[in-house]
């Protein structure tokens, strides 16, 4: 009786401390919630509009003259379709007759709306001699003045679109000249000077391949490096030495992989620069110690009684760890790899170092092209001055986000898959 | 009572050494050899790094016998039959001595194919466990391993005659492709017998076979193993008295590392000549 | 095996399963003596209590057996606990013997001194005596030798059995030349020799005690063998 006493003395305090050991865990998941909701609440606040890209209506008269005369199927795509466009704006906006009123008239609509028109007149020749209304992709200045990004009222010479642009803007506007359209072209164009004209697809394509490397890098090499350490290799001090230099490499900056693809990759053996291969390559270099460890972990959890029955039966060493091991190891061996590839689809540094960082608009076609990868393009283009990329930025934040969250699913989809009881 | 006395002077008489354990010469009470011995052992000592686990210890597996093997808890039964398949070269620090043969071949030599090795000297473990497969891969899985059958028909065959040998074949026939560790304990230890016989061993293994088991479960593997020993050489370990006693027909007894008896089953359990052995078996404190 | 089991209570049980062996022992050498007691004092009432008091081993024979069994469905007993509760119960079965020869003396006092009946010499009688403590003397030893587990006294056990033969035949050949003096004795010569057996059977029993208690130390059944071989059997071990 006096011990059931005893007992209960102490459970209040007991109960007490369990009770405020719990509200620490609560407010820690709060924070750590209420920190994730305004990341990703500002992302989405600022990068949706990315989504959408104003157009203005333009009537524009293209004349025989404009191609000298002769407008056949070669000289069609040799025409001067900036000049084009700028006789219709004048036209369009006759009052603007100063060198400098003409100039910031022109530059109400972007520079890249010269080769949309092109293209256009040359799918459709008989446009030659025609007044047909256009719609031409706006300038980045307009674009954000539109999405209601810039204060009119703060001085002019604090902001590049002067007074004048945003009258001539009203005016299209009230004639319903000016519309916005589901931005197509950041998901298809590669990187640009102009932030209306700059995509995400060659970022996109870019990280897509260098991932790609990774994996079949890491993953293979990782989870065979892994297998031997844990299943096959002797316990001595050489390999106590290798899993003691593992542990440490999965703990050095990823800058320091960068320099160390850089010194052999590029300058010992010569590999071109700022391809996803060799960006590939150095990743994987990073997520390997990742791997490894989380893949031993994994092994070494498979119960040993499984080793047993199959050395049991005349399995050899081999078809055990293949047949009975491998398959009850892969779950978390793959949830490392998640880890691995989530960090380096994230990772900046070392693919500065080895080049990727170079302004590339054209798209990536294999592995071997130069290409950059999302979170450099994220780096790139919150660096950018004009306001028109800090949606942009944005956009691409969401974007990788995106991307991790396929990769992830994927892997936890094939995770499934295997995950059995035992 | 003036028992000490008595024991003692009839441990003298008999030739018994009374101090076994720290005796290096200790020679085990009993018939240690058999004729025409499934699988013999001479002199064999193990090492567990610094430790030694197994001193000295001679025993022969005869043909067509149940050789239950009995003693304290980390006293080396366990090692000493895993030295039977050589399951213990999966432990680094193990070391292994003296002589093992398996029909008059060194089962340590070079020539020795140790998945072969495995295959002829089955093993069923303390802890069922199964493969995390279906029951019907669980059976199959050494058979197509080691291509003991020709075509999927003759498979099947080998698979329903193992389930059957091991009593668990009405219990499993309708379920065959769901998980093996799905089943209860006794069943999953059956599975993992039938897994064992349908690669048709010469000499099986079983490392306490039923220490997880009900009564009812243990029952129908003692029959099991009778009925296998028509066929088989069986080795068991089992901290069961009452079990060595109704499955074996010979029982050594294991004390830190030495067999310190061995002898026919019936002498064992009602007369034997060790008092460490009688201590240990009538639950009295050697 | 210096200490005993370490289930304590098992190593109580089998105490207490002695005790009542001991007990019982007792019981018969009683019954012997004071059936005797009860001839030498011609006192048929002793005879007659002597003969209710059977009923007392009985009891304790069926009370034995059942605490036997219990031992062997509880405990399981092997080896030697095995062959010790084997023993005892063979020993329990003799005690019980034992003591309805005892009763069988009694029955003499009553056949001989009943009121009507003829008592016969008191000179037929003087063998029954000796006999009767003979026996019980082996009885006694036979007892110590359970008590302390003693092959020795065992054996003195046997020896005396081999002695025990040659009394018989030399007392047979003595009651011969009484029924030739005196034929009319012979009525009694048939009571006295039926005695006389009923004493070499209770020196019987006791001889098969100490072979029990052989058998408990040594595993060997030596009931059957005969009384020298057996002598050699315990000095072996
Ligand atoms: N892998 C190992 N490494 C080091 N020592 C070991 C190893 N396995 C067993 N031992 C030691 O060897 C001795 C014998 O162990 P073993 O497992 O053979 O005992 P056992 O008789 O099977 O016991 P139990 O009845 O408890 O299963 C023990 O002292 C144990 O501590
Ligand atoms: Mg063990």
């Amino acid at each position: 009786m006096n011990q059931v006493a005893l007992i209960q003395r102490g459970l209040a305090r007991r109960y007490r401390l369990e009770k405020r050991f719990k509200t620490y865990g609560l407010t820690a998941i709060v924070c750590s919630v209420a920190f994730l909701v305004f990341l990703l609440g500002t992302t989405f606040l600022n990068g949706y509009t990315a989504l959408l890209q104003t157009y203005i209506a333009v009537d524009i008269t293209i004349l025989d003259s404009d191609f000298d005369g002769d407008p056949s199927e070669d000289l069609l795509s040799k025409g001067d379709y900036s000049g084009i466009i700028k006789r219709s704006l004048r036209e369009a906006f006759p009052e603007a007759t100063k060198r400098k009123e003409k100039s910031e008239l022109y530059r109400l609509i972007s520079s890249g709306a010269q080769y949309d028109l092109r293209e256009k007149v040359v799918d459709n020749p008989e446009l030659v001699g025609q007044t047909a209304t256009f719609w031409l992709l706006a300038d980045d200045e307009v674009d954000v003045y539109m999405k209601g990004r810039i204060d009119p009222t703060i001085p002019e010479k604090k902001r590049r679109l002067k007074d004048r642009s945003i009258a001539w803007i009203e005016q299209l506007r009230n004639q319903g000249r000016i519309k916005r359209n589901f931005n197509i072209l950041f998901f298809t164009n590669g990187d640009s000077r102009e932030p209306e004209q700059a995509g995400i697809l060659g970022a996109v394509v870019g990280s897509v391949f260098t991932i790609l490397v990774t994996m079949l890098l890491a993953f293979p090499i990782g989870v065979a490096a892994a297998i031997y350490l844990q299943e096959f290799a002797r316990k001595n001090r050489f390999t106590d030495l290798i899993e003691v230099n593992i542990n440490n490499l999965a703990a050095v900056p990823s800058i320091i992989f960068g320099l160390l693809g850089l010194a052999i990759f590029l300058n010992f053996f010569h590999m071109p620069r700022s391809i996803p291969l060799v960006g590939g390559m150095v990743l994987a270099l990073m997520t390997l110690p990742t791997i490894i460890i989380s893949s031993r972990a994994a092994l070494g959890a498979v119960p040993p009684s499984i080793r047993e029955a199959a050395l049991g039966v005349g399995a050899s060493p081999v078809q055990t760890v293949l047949h009975h091991v491998l398959p009850l190891a892969m779950p978390g061996m793959l949830t490392g790899t998640i880890i691995g590839l989530a960090q380096a689809l994230g990772e900046t540094a070392p693919l500065l170092v080895i080049g990727m960082v170079a302004f590339i608009v054209d798209i990536p076609s294999s592995p071997m092209d130069p290409g950059t990868a999302l979170p450099v393009q994220i780096y790139l283009w919150a660096d950018s001055p004009e306001r028109a990329f800090v949606e942009r930025t944005s956009a691409a934040i969401m974007t990788l986000l995106l991307f991790l969250i396929a990769i992830n699913g994927l892997i936890v989809l094939l995770r499934k898959k295997f995950e059995r009881r035992w | 009572m003036n028992q000490t006395a008595i024991e003692f002077s009839k441990s003298i008489e008999r030739n018994i050494s009374d101090d076994p354990l720290n005796d290096p010469n200790y020679k085990t009470v009993g018939e240690v050899t058999v004729p025409n011995a499934a699988m013999t052992t001479k002199n064999v000592d193990v090492h567990y790094g610094d430790k030694q686990a197994i001193f000295n210890v001679s025993l022969d597996v005869g043909r067509n016998e149940v050789l239950s093997m009995i003693g304290p808890s980390g006293c080396g039964k366990s090692t000493f039959i895993r030295c039977l398949n050589r399951m213990n070269d999966t432990i680094d620090s193990c070391r292994i001595e003296g002589d093992i043969r398996l029909d008059g071949e060194d089962i340590y030599s070079r020539n020795m194919d140790v998945v072969l090795l495995r295959a002829r000297v089955g093993m069923v473990f303390q802890k069922p466990n199964p493969f995390p497969k279906s029951i019907y891969d669980n059976v199959a899985y050494g058979v197509s391993l080691h291509g003991l059958s020709n075509n999927k028909s003759e498979l099947d065959d080998i698979v329903e005659d193992a389930l059957k040998r091991a009593g668990l074949w009405d219990e499993v026939s309708d379920r065959l492709n769901q998980p093996g560790t799905g089943l209860s304990g006794g069943q999953q230890q059956r599975l993992c017998i039938a897994r064992a016989i349908a690669i048709s061993p010469e000499i099986i293994l079983m490392d306490e076979p039923c220490s997880a088991l009900d009564p009812i479960a243990t029952a129908k593997i003692e029959e099991l193993i009778d009925e296998l020993s028509q066929r088989y050489s069986i080795c068991i370990v089992t901290h069961s008295m009452q079990q060595a006693a109704r499955v074996s027909q010979r029982t050594a007894y294991f004390h830190l590392g030495k067999l310190i008896e061995v002898g026919a089953t019936d002498i064992i359990f009602t007369n034997p000549s060790h008092r460490l052995t009688e201590g240990y078996i009538t639950g009295r404190f050697g | 095996m210096n200490e005993g089991h370490i289930v304590t209570r098992f190593d109580q049980e089998l105490e207490h399963l002695n005790s009542l062996i001991l007990e019982m022992g007792q019981l018969a050498i009683n019954q012997l003596t004071e059936a005797l007691d009860s001839l030498a004092n011609e006192d048929t009432e002793q005879a007659y209590n002597v003969i209710a008091r059977d009923s007392k081993l009985n009891d304790l024979d069926s009370q034995s057996n059942d605490e036997i069994i219990r031992l062997i469905a509880k405990r399981q007993p092997v080896a030697r606990d095995l062959r010790e509760l084997i023993a005892i119960g063979k020993i329990v079965s003799d005690l019980e013997r034992a003591g309805d020869e005892a009763r069988k003396i009694a029955g003499l006092t009553i056949r001989f001194f009943e009121p009507g009946n003829k008592p016969p010499s008191n000179e037929i009688l003087t063998d029954i005596h000796q006999l009767a403590e003979y026996v019980c003397k082996m009885l006694q030893l036979s007892m110590t030798s359970f008590s302390e587990q003693n092959m020795k006294t065992a054996g003195k056990v046997v020896r005396r059995g081999l002695k025990l033969d040659n009394q018989l035949q030399s007392i047979i050949r003595r009651l011969t030349t009484f029924i030739m003096e005196d034929p009319r004795n012979i009525g009694h010569f048939i009571d006295i020799v039926l005695g006389i057996r009923a004493l070499e059977r209770f020196g019987g029993h006791a001889k098969n005690i100490a072979s029990h208690i052989v058998f408990i130390q040594t595993g060997e059944d030596l009931r059957h063998v005969a009384d020298d071989e057996f002598l050699k059997s315990i000095g072996k071990h």
